[in-house]
Formats: structure tokens, C-alpha cells, sequence
């Protein structure tokens, strides 16, 4: 980035819509805790117990389906946007295309979110795993999309100069986000059929994870590490290296989500060949940022996003070490359809982005709304239940995957597996219901912090004021 | 900002390593390219494996004009500047805000 900061230079306030962001982040939050209802909601039914049995717009079925999309569009990217609009400007010392257009992007993408929530209930999905947003909502969604990526694109690429990592991530996620979504919900629906359609899928639910989620979770490490432990990155060269290689080698791995199915061979060997080429790029990534921590590594217990953002990063590591093993064909014989791959997806989701995500608000919100947090000691316990709890369900269901796939591989009776299974996925529930707790804390203190902000009670002297931070 | 002036001049390191990294590379991939065309061409059933290919392939053409877009731009000369210019304007606005 070449723009220097000299006299001319903006001000935060001309640049950051800091009340939009806190909107992001409340929707964000009201989101996730839908999301775990369900979660539990489902979780309960695998007990053999539905609490809700009386109506069909309320069966698990259909809120698994609300889980993982309030999740995705809701609590992640809520999450996410909210988090880009303090960034971008910032990084690129421009304002957003329009405020106004933010504020519409704001409200219709709440429009998409809990339209595509009703829709599900009301058992319109779209038979596309991850793409079960209703057909009807698709091309509204297709629409915010496009307005995120000009609103968004428009600083981002008027900086002159060579770029900081974070921005080419976030500029090759607003691109790839849009043609991902277009990718997976219309091509199956209209174009192809069949296999083509499955492998179609395959790309689309690994692409929505590693072209929208992970671009925007890494440039967003990228730029919060080095600030909070006030030095630059290790090696800006090492993480261009982590973002080109996630650019070609990312695309062709969806495929190994199939592996053992009629896609001829040779593609699910590529994705094979790219995953472990992958594996590589990672490598490179995790080892800038431990390498940007040396000397200071204490820091990441003292200070608690820190703390947020490198459990994260080490769950990330385990994540794709998991990944490494996941992708021989031996390795799948075993695992493939059983709750392995349920831990490993919340190991990733929740304990990487969400952590990352969690992490950015508990540094954020003093400075939204100028005022320490209500209580520090509830960001503790918010922090310690979320990765406890996530460390628990995530183990729990990995080790509850290798015994179901040794009770297939063995040929016993199919309900033996369920038998087996059952221990654990009641120690899920109780998993879930403390990472549940955890999120319910953090909303409830978010809402006290709002209640003494300088900003809600008028107080003009203090809303200059940056508080210290966690 | 770092107002070095970067060295010109390629290690031969760098050429081994590039060609180690390449040539299988790219005879990979014209193998697998091969397989495509012969699938493609003798079973009917296997012209399905196109769709993802051609995404694959279309993606990365775009992935490759970035490149080149990123090299004109000069994000591979002086490597580290970004990450240090990014830290001075944060420390600018983070001052620039703490005043009334
Ligand atoms: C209260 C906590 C939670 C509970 C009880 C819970 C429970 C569940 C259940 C029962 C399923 C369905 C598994 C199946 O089909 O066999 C599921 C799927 C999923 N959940 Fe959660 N969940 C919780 C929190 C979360 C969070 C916070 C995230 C993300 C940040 C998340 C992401 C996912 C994903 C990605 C899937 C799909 C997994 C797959 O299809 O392989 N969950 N969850």
C-alpha cells in the first residue's frame, strides 16, 4: 500500500461506520444462538427425543437445515461484513462506495437470511447440501452479493501500489464468493444432472468454506495479529505465498468430498494431489504466524483475543492434519458418512472462524461503542466455555466416527452402530449446551455494555475515547 | 516503509527450486489434461468430468490474470513494504482518533 498517512490523511469517523458494524455483529450473534437451537434441537432427535413434535415446520429435519445456513449467512457472514467494514476502509484509507448502500446491504441481507429461515421451515429447501436456500431467494442473494463486492471492491481496488495480504484476500473473496454461490445454486438446479450435478456440489460446499469463509477469516488474522502484538508480520512474502497457493489449488479440491463414488477416478485423484498440495500452502500460513509471535508468545494468554485468535489458529492446524489423514483413500474407507467428518466440520467452523470471529468482537465492541466491556470476567468465562465446549463436542464426535466406521467396516447390524453411537451424541448435547451458554453470556453482556455506552446515554466527551483493550 | 531497493538479481537457488517445483508440475497436469481429452472423447458417460474441469480451468485462468495484475503492480518487488506501510497508517489513526 503505498498511500502514506500524512496530514491529509481521513479520520476514523470519516472512514468507519462504527454503528453499522455494531449492528453486524448483534445480527451476527442473534444468528448463531438460532443456529445452536437447532443444532440442539437436531442433536436431541439423534437421542430419539423430539421436544417438538406437534408441527411439521418445527421437525429437526428442517432445522438442521436452518443450523448450518444461519450459521453460514447468518452468524459468519453477518460476522464477517460487520468486520469488513472496519477493515477495509482502514487498510485502504478510503470509505466504502456508499454509506447508504452499506445500510440497504445491512437490511436485505437480514431480508435473505430470514426469508431463506422461513422457507426452510416452511420445507421449501432447495435439494443442494449448503445450497437448501430456497430457489425464490437464490437471485436475491446472488443480487447482495454483487453490492457487497462493488460497495466493498471499490476502496480496495483504488489503492495504488502493491497491496497488503489482507486485502487480495478479501478481494478475491468478494469474486469468488459470487461466482461460488451462482456455481453451486444454479448450475446443479438448471444446467447439469446426475453425477455432473454431485460433483458440481462437492466443489460448491468445499469452495463456500475455502473461497468465502477462509479468505475472509485469514485476511481478518492478517490484520488483527500484527496490531494487537504491535509488530508487523513475520514475512509479508511468506503470506502471499499462503494466498496465491489457496487461490490454485483451492478450486479443484471439492471433489475430494466424493471420494469411493462414480466420478471417474482421475478427478478424485487431482483433488487427492491438490488437498496435499494444499496441506503445503498451510504450512506456510500457521508458520508466519508463530513465527510473528516469537518472543512475545506469553502475550497470546495475557491478552484475551489474542488468545481467541490463536486457539484458532492451533484448531486450524489440527483441522487440517485431520484434513492430511482424511484425504488417503485408506483413511476414507473408514471415516466416509460417519460422525467424523460432524467433528471435524465443527472443529473448523466454529472453532477456527467462529473463535476468530468471537475473538475480533471481544476487541472490537469496547472500541464501537467506547466503553470497557460490562463485565471482563464474562469474556473469560465466555472464552473458556466456547473452546471447552467446542473441544469437547468436536473430540467427543471425531472418536464416536471411528467406532461407527469400525461397526461398518466390521458388517454388524446397522442399529448396532446407532447403539454404539448414542453415548455419544448425548455427551454432544451437553457440549453444545455449554457453547450455547457461552454465547447467551457474551450476548448478555454485550447488551449490559451497550446499556453504559457513552454513545447510548449522549455523553459527547467520552465517544473519542479508545479504551484499553482486553 | 521500507525504501530498499530490491536486488535484481535471481539466486540460483531460486531457478533450482522453481524448476524442481515446476517441470513435474507442469507434466502432471499435461498428463491429467490427457486423461480429460481421452475421457472426454471415448466415453460418453465420462464427458461429465468437464463441468468441474472447466470450472477448475476458468477459475484459474482468472486466478492467473490476478497474477499478472498483482506483478504490474509491483506486489513482488519490495515484498515486506505493505505489511510495514499498513502498521504506520493504523498507528496514524489510532493517534489521529485519540484527539478531540
Ligand atoms: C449448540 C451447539 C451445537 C449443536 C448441539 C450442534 C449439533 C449439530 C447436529 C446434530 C448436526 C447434524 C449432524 C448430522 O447430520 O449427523 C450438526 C451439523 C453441523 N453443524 Fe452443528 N451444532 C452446534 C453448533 C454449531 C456451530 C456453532 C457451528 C458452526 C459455527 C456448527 C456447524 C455445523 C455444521 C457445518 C454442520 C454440518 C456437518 C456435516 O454435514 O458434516 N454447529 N450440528
Amino acid at each position: 500500500m503505498s498511500t502514506p498517512a500524512t496530514a491529509e490523511s481521513p479520520r476514523q469517523e470519516n472512514l468507519v461506520d462504527e454503528r453499522l458494524v455494531f449492528w453486524y455483529f448483534v445480527a451476527a450473534l442473534t444468528y448463531m444462538l438460532i443456529s445452536m437451537l437447532g443444532g440442539l434441537l437436531m442433536g436431541l432427535q439423534l437421542l430419539r427425543w423430539n421436544p417438538l413434535p406437534l408441527s411439521e415446520y418445527l421437525s429437526p429435519g428442517r432445522w438442521r437445515m436452518v443450523h448450518t445456513n444461519a450459521i453460514a449467512y447468518g452468524f459468519l457472514a453477518n460476522g464477517f461484513l460487520g468486520m469488513m467494514h472496519w477493515v477495509v476502509p482502514r487498510l485502504s484509507l478510503r470509505p466504502v462506495l456508499d454509506k447508504r448502500l452499506s445500510l440497504f446491504i445491512f437490511a436485505a441481507w437480514q431480508v435473505v437470511v430470514l426469508s431463506t429461515a422461513v422457507g426452510l421451515l416452511l420445507g421449501e429447501a432447495q435439494g443442494l447440501e449448503w445450497g437448501e436456500t430456497p430457489v425464490w431467494i437464490d437471485p436475491l442473494a446472488q443480487a447482495g452479493l454483487l453490492l457487497v463486492a462493488i460497495n466493498f471492491g471499490y476502496p480496495i481496488i483504488k489503492v495504488k501500489g502493491p497491496m497488503y495480504v489482507t486485502l487480495w484476500y478479501f478481494l478475491a473473496a468478494l469474486v469468488w464468493t459470487f461466482l461460488t454461490y451462482a456455481m453451486g445454486n444454479f448450475v446443479p438446479q438448471y444446467a447439469v444432472t446426475g453425477t455432473a450435478a454431485g460433483a458440481v456440489g462437492g466443489l460448491f460446499i468445499h469452495d463456500l468454506v475455502g473461497l468465502f469463509v477462509t479468505p475472509m477469516g485469514w485476511g481478518m488474522m492478517y490484520y488483527f495479529v500484527p496490531i494487537l502484538l504491535k509488530r508487523p508480520m513475520w514475512s509479508h512474502g511468506l503470506s502471499l505465498v499462503g494466498f496465491w497457493g489457496l487461490a490454485f489449488f483451492y478450486p479443484l479440491q471439492g471433489i475430494h468430498h466424493f471420494l469411493y463414488t462414480p466420478i471417474p477416478m482421475f478427478l478424485q485423484y487431482g483433488a487427492v494431489l491438490s488437498t496435499i498440495a494444499l496441506e503445503f500452502v498451510v504450512l506456510t500460513v500457521i508458520i508466519n504466524f508463530v513465527g510473528t509471535l516469537k518472543g512475545t508468545g506469553m502475550l497470546c494468554l495475557s491478552n484475551l483475543p489474542l488468545r481467541y485468535f490463536y486457539t484458532g489458529i492451533t484448531f486450524y492446524f489440527l483441522t487440517c492434519l485431520q484434513c492430511a489423514l482424511q484425504t488417503t483413500m485408506t483413511f476414507q474407507a473408514l471415516i466416509h458418512f460417519t460422525d467424523w467428518v460432524v467433528g471435524h466440520a465443527h472443529m473448523v467452523m466454529f472453532g477456527v472462524f467462529s473463535m476468530w470471529i468471537l475473538g475480533m468482537m471481544t476487541y472490537l465492541v469496547p472500541r464501537l461503542l467506547k466503553t470497557d466491556w460490562y463485565s471482563e470476567e464474562w469474556c473469560y468465562w465466555h472464552y473458556w466455555a466456547s473452546a471447552g465446549g467446542l473441544t469437547l463436542m468436536a473430540g467427543d464426535l471425531i472418536l464416536g466416527g471411528l467406532f461407527q466406521g469400525w461397526s461398518w467396516a466390521a458388517l454388524q447390524p446397522w442399529d448396532k452402530s446407532i447403539t454404539v453411537s448414542h453415548p455419544f451424541w448425548a455427551v454432544r448435547i451437553v457440549a453444545g449446551l455449554l457453547m450455547f451458554l457461552a454465547q447467551v453470556l457474551l450476548s448478555y453482556n454485550l447488551y449490559k455494555t451497550w446499556q453504559k455506552s457513552p454513545l447510548r446515554l449522549g455523553d459527547e466527551t467520552l465517544t473519542n475515547v479508545v479504551p484499553a483493550t482486553t | 516503509m521500507s525504501t530498499n531497493q530490491p536486488n535484481s538479481r535471481i539466486p540460483l537457488w531460486t531457478w533450482i527450486v522453481g524448476a524442481a517445483v515446476l517441470i513435474p508440475t507442469i507434466l502432471g497436469f499435461a498428463n491429467k489434461f490427457l486423461d480429460l481429452i481421452i475421457i472426454a472423447q471415448g466415453d460418453e458417460e465420462g464427458a461429465f468430468a468437464l463441468t468441474p474441469m472447466i470450472n477448475y480451468l476458468l477459475a484459474t485462468a482468472g486466478f492467473f490474470c490476478m497474477l499478472m495484475y498483482a506483478v504490474t503492480q509491483g506486489a513482488f518487488h519490495d515484498i515486506n513494504a505493505p505489511s510495514h506501510s499498513m502498521f504506520e497508517n493504523e498507528l496514524e489513526l489510532d493517534r489521529r482518533s485519540a484527539k478531540p
